[in-house]
């Protein structure tokens, strides 16, 4: 062997573990943020890069009315820098905030700003938490995070804030995109029911359900949970098929989160058909069409639009 | 016989036409070099006069994190502001505004403007037109995809030989 090849062949075999050991000192070295649902941690995925490492507790599909923290949550929100959360109510028994309450980490509402959509429920007005299902209020939930994200690494600030620029035009893009879809189903046969009172946010900016005030027609409440408005009650299921067939409805929907034996029950005693699949509290598998919020939102908008024009 | 006459007339008109252009691209020319009149770069008056089919404004989808706010409407370069107070701009209206900050050499204007979302259903157009002591150096229009902002650029020279000329 030459002396240049035997300096080379070194310099390889010396570098190459160097490299690996520096680029493990930054990945372990990123901040880490822990959101408890789906879309609140592609907000900030999409907010953060690659400078800090997002982790959701919720897997797509889970509930997050009725979950239940377990202790491999409670050990990764004890490594968070940063915890995220909907708020509003939608983590059932308020789990996101007692988990990082818990580990001593400090927990940021997304919803913060934001004008709630009301419902009255046995004397109560409840706040519905679906708010991401405007885009309108993903750009509020979006301007939350990067707030914060910027006190916690203001050393990153303009590439926070050219991310977060960027998806604010891809939000407003993507509300006009769907007011062009939607416009396709006539105003009158725009009637959105769906597994449960997912969907208020959505109806109310494309006005779905003009007969129930642009609110979701839904058989269960606000929540799967047992809140004061959630859950099914008999006459939230009569209303639900009297409007269907006052409205002369096309399709019910089912909730990729929610068992769809009561919504099919709906549909078979209304005598329509189930349009199709949505995302409401969660979004789809990595992979999927609906990984992403905008993605997800797609997804919805396409299902709907094919089943009611 | 007959198309030669044809073929010499055309030549004529056609003729006519092209010096015309000339002339009037030089008249313009002279008139922003001021070859006649020398004068430094900090004599030279630029103004943008810019005219929407929309108001720009501020929306539920703008950047509101509190250090810094998306201007409804921005002219910057190298990302500083060359305009110096917020326009009021009026649908079909022409607003003139002085711009500050231009350079020797390459100038690149970044031009963005909020599209309100009650614009959402059709395409926006913004026209800018910068001038240099009342003479058209650089115009473009812009325009939005529906439902979207309006963000493009306006690109010119100041040429670096007639300022060196003039501050002898």
């Amino acid at each position: 062997m030459s002396f240049w090849k035997f300096i080379l062949l070194s310099i390889f075999f010396l570098a190459s573990p160097a490299l690996t050991l520096v680029y493990a000192y930054e990945a372990e070295n990123r901040l880490l943020i822990i959101a408890s649902t789906t879309q609140v941690a592609d907000f900030a995925r999409v907010i953060t890069g690659d400078r800090c490492e997002v982790r959701c507790v919720l897997a797509p599909g889970a509930d997050p009315h009725t979950y239940e923290p377990t202790p491999d949550d409670i050990a990764l929100v004890m490594k968070a820098d940063l915890c995220l959360q909907n708020g509003l109510g939608l983590e059932g028994k308020n789990w996101m905030s007692n988990l990082a309450k818990g580990a001593g980490k400090k927990v940021i509402v997304c919803t913060d700003g934001i004008e709630p959509l009301a419902t009255a429920a046995e004397g109560q007005q409840i706040a519905d938490p679906h708010a991401w299902f405007s885009p309108a209020n993903a750009a509020a939930y979006v301007n939350n995070i990067t707030r914060e994200i910027l006190t916690l690494d203001p050393s990153g600030k303009d590439y926070y804030l050219a991310r977060s620029s960027f998806y604010l035009d891809q939000l407003r893009l993507l509300d006009s995109w769907i007011k062009e879809q939607v416009n396709l189903i006539l105003p009158d046969k725009r009637v959105l029911v769906t597994g449960h009172d997912a969907f208020n946010y959505f109806c109310r900016e494309y006005r779905f359900n003009p007969a129930n005030n642009y609110m979701s027609l839904a058989p269960v409440g606000w929540s799967t949970g047992s809140e004061v408005g959630a859950g099914m009650t008999p006459q939230r299921r009569k209303q639900v098929v009297d409007g269907l067939k006052k409205a002369g409805a096309r399709a019910v929907f089912v909730e990729t989160s929610i068992n769809p034996k009561l919504i099919r029950e709906i549909a078979a005693q209304a005598g329509i058909v189930v349009g199709g699949e949505l995302y409401s509290d969660s979004m789809g598998d990595a992979g999927t069409d609906a990984q992403s919020y905008i993605g997800m939102m797609q997804a919805n908008v396409l299902t709907i639009v094919e089943a009611l024009r | 016989m007959r198309i030669i006459a044809a073929v010499l007339v055309w030549v004529v008109i056609i003729g006519l036409v092209v010096s015309f252009q000339n002339y009037s691209k030089a008249q313009s020319q002279k008139l922003w070099h001021g070859q006649d009149t020398p004068i430094e770069l900090s004599q030279i008056l630029y103004t943008l006069e810019l005219t929407a089919t929309f108001a720009p404004a501020s929306d539920s989808f703008a950047l509101t994190v509190s250090e810094v706010k998306s201007e409804p409407l921005q002219i910057t370069m190298a990302g500083k502001s060359l305009i110096s107070a917020a326009l009021d701009l009026q649908p079909g209206k022409p607003q003139l505004t002085d711009l500050d900050g231009i350079v020797v050499g390459h100038n690149e204007l970044l031009v963005k403007a909020l599209v309100p979302q009650s614009y959402s259903g059709t395409s926006q157009a913004l026209r800018a037109v910068v001038y240099a002591n009342g003479a058209i150096i650089a115009q473009e229009t812009f325009w939005s995809v529906p439902g979207g902002d309006i963000t493009g650029t306006l690109n010119f020279e100041v040429k670096k030989e007639r300022v060196q000329h003039d501050s002898h």
